[in-house]
């Protein structure tokens, strides 16, 4: 599967000096499986400059689909989507995934696009909409992918996604701390969901001191480390840094995290990072 | 009065090498008055820098009872709203104001923000300051040693234009106008009487005259409105705002350069609004 990440940081969007290179822009990640379906794993403003991307293809006429499939609704990993230019053009396809909340999900698409909020109502916008509420333990296609909603450990109702196509496993924990809530012992779900996974991507918001504080719904770049060695992931991506992260604070921390990696690749996610992830990388 | 720039862009923070002259937070900007109020406009994502900033000023220790004055509530004016410091603060006090929506108050539509689906703040009740909301119309009032007037201006969705007045120098703060269709000239001069006399007026120049057929209907201005309304409007200084998503910073300083090609003799001085200036008057 070919990988492309457009927005890689948590919370709120940070432009400015310090961000530039591992980027500003919320979570937004571009797959393309085998057979060249296209999946969108949750719309941060990364899904903009994406969106500008599409246009030179099939987007443009109106006859792309692709899978939006997102972890949450929390405004980081929605934001972007009514500023996604794809959508806007009839005949466009896109089959939204993501866990139900306390509103449907085609209300909370409504809301994001009500008028006090925002100029084009959904039912304006041009493009069609499916949308699916999923729960941990469903599984869907997208093309040539299979995709399993696993586990995240995370305030309200989230779901990490665990995409294998052609034998190839990438596991998208965006958003969850290394144990649930009331329990100490790395969580035996999370190690399932990213169990021999070919690129683990995942929350590395807090510091070692900020994880040590307590259980708040995220993992530190330490944590998201046991995890990928304990479920066996040959890859690790760092994701979802928190605003205040300078660039040079994710150079320091993934160059100490290598010295200590034994048999896990180690990358700090960049804006624009784009590869083939291959069995066994 | 000191007025100060936290955020420049319209429509959608855009992080990046090539926005950090101009820079990418959404709109937020600051008023600090003779009598030493502080007045936030808008809530942006440049509110956060607002927030770190007063912070850093001591106000994360001691109180504070300030103003937030929002224009509207479309995203990219109140985006920055949950991740302001100061509200946070259990001995700060802010009194917001905005124009009222004929469907939602103004606390609803902020509040709107914070639901479980969106935020794991769940409510305004996770906001520790003490919080009072006024939907207000046009009007003339005062906040210390400023004199503040606001109308109704054009654009999409309800929103308000304020004007700042102190020692007899006034700041306009005209974002988000379109002048359109048969109505424009009765806009224009509506807004000129609003606009009149003030020393220096920032206002909405999203669009070149040749990029706005396009995008007519989208609730923004040309530079070509803002040089005319500046000019009929007597204002010394015309700080173009609400920068295109679209722009790189040297795509913007071009805008600038076709601009400074139309001013006439006894024009205003002309500029491009941008991140971390400060005007003072």
């Amino acid at each position: 599967m070919k990988i492309t990440f457009w927005g890689t940081r948590g919370t709120y969007p940070v432009p400015g000096a310090e961000t530039h290179r591992y980027g500003g822009n919320t979570p937004c990640i571009e797959l393309r499986t085998h057979d060249g379906t296209l999946l969108i794993l949750d719309a941060g403003t990364g899904i903009r400059p994406l969106g500008r991307t599409l246009f030179k293809e099939a987007f443009a006429k109106g006859q792309g689909e692709a899978f939006l499939l997102l972890s949450h609704t929390h405004w980081d990993h929605v934001q972007g989507f009514p500023f996604f230019g794809p959508a806007f053009i009839k005949g466009n396809r896109f089959h939204i995934f993501a866990p139900r909340q306390e509103i449907g999900l085609r209300e909370i698409f409504l809301e994001l696009t009500y008028e006090p909020y925002f100029p084009v109502p959904l039912d304006g916008m041009g493009g069609s909409f499916d949308f699916h509420e999923v729960q941990v333990g469903d599984a869907f296609s997208c093309g040539s992918a299979k995709v399993s909603c696993v586990t995240m450990h995370h305030p309200w109702r989230v779901v990490g996604y665990r995409i294998e196509d052609q034998g190839v496993v990438i596991a998208y924990l965006p958003n969850t701390a290394i144990h649930a809530k009331d329990e100490t012992e790395l969580s035996a779900s999370l190690v399932k969901a990213a169990k021999g996974a070919d690129l683990l991507i995942c929350d590395s918001t807090l510091t070692a001191g900020e994880a040590a504080q307590g259980w708040c719904g995220h993992a530190s770049a330490e944590q998201a480390l046991s995890l990928a060695q304990r479920a066996k992931a040959k890859r690790l991506a760092l994701f979802h840094y928190a605003p205040e992260r300078t660039d040079e604070e994710i150079d320091s921390l993934q160059a100490a995290l290598r010295k200590k990696a034994r048999g896990v690749q180690i990358d700090a996610a960049f804006e624009g990072w784009t590869f083939q992830v291959e069995r066994g990388s | 009065m000191e007025f100060r720039f936290w955020g420049t862009r319209g429509s959608i923070p855009v992080p990046g090498p090539s926005t950090l002259r101009y820079g990418g937070n959404t709109p937020c900007c600051e008023v600090r008055s003779k009598s030493g109020h502080i007045i936030i406009i808008d809530a942006g994502t440049g509110i956060t820098q607002a927030g770190k900033a007063l912070m850093k000023e001591g106000f994360d220790q001691k109180p504070l009872h300030a103003t937030l004055l929002l224009t509207h509530t479309h995203w990219d004016h109140i985006q920055g709203f949950p991740f302001f410091a100061p509200l946070f603060c259990s001995d700060h006090q802010w009194d917001i104001f905005g124009p009222k929506h004929s469907q939602r108050s103004l606390e609803q539509l902020l509040a709107g923000q914070l639901v479980p689906a969106f935020s794991p703040l769940e409510s305004l009740r996770s906001l520790k300051a003490k919080l009072s909301f006024h939907e207000i119309g046009e009007g003339e009032w005062q906040i210390g040693s400023l004199t503040i007037k606001q109308v109704f201006v054009p654009h999409t969705t309800i929103t308000l234009c304020y004007r700042f007045e102190e020692d007899g120098k006034a700041l306009v703060f005209a974002t988000d106008i379109e002048y359109m269709g048969e109505e424009a000239e009765a806009q224009k001069k509506r807004m000129e009487k609003h606009f009149g006399g003030a020393e220096v007026l920032i206002h909405d120049g999203m669009f070149s005259d040749e990029d706005y057929p396009r995008f007519k209907g989208w609730g923004h201005a040309t530079t070509g409105d803002c040089l005319e309304i500046a000019r009929r409007s007597g204002n010394a200084k015309l700080y173009i705002y609400h920068h295109d998503p679209n722009r790189d910073d040297d795509s913007l300083e071009s805008l600038l350069k076709d601009l400074e090609k139309k001013r006439l003799p006894n024009d205003p001085e002309l500029f491009l609004a941008k991140e971390g200036d400060v005007i003072r008057l």
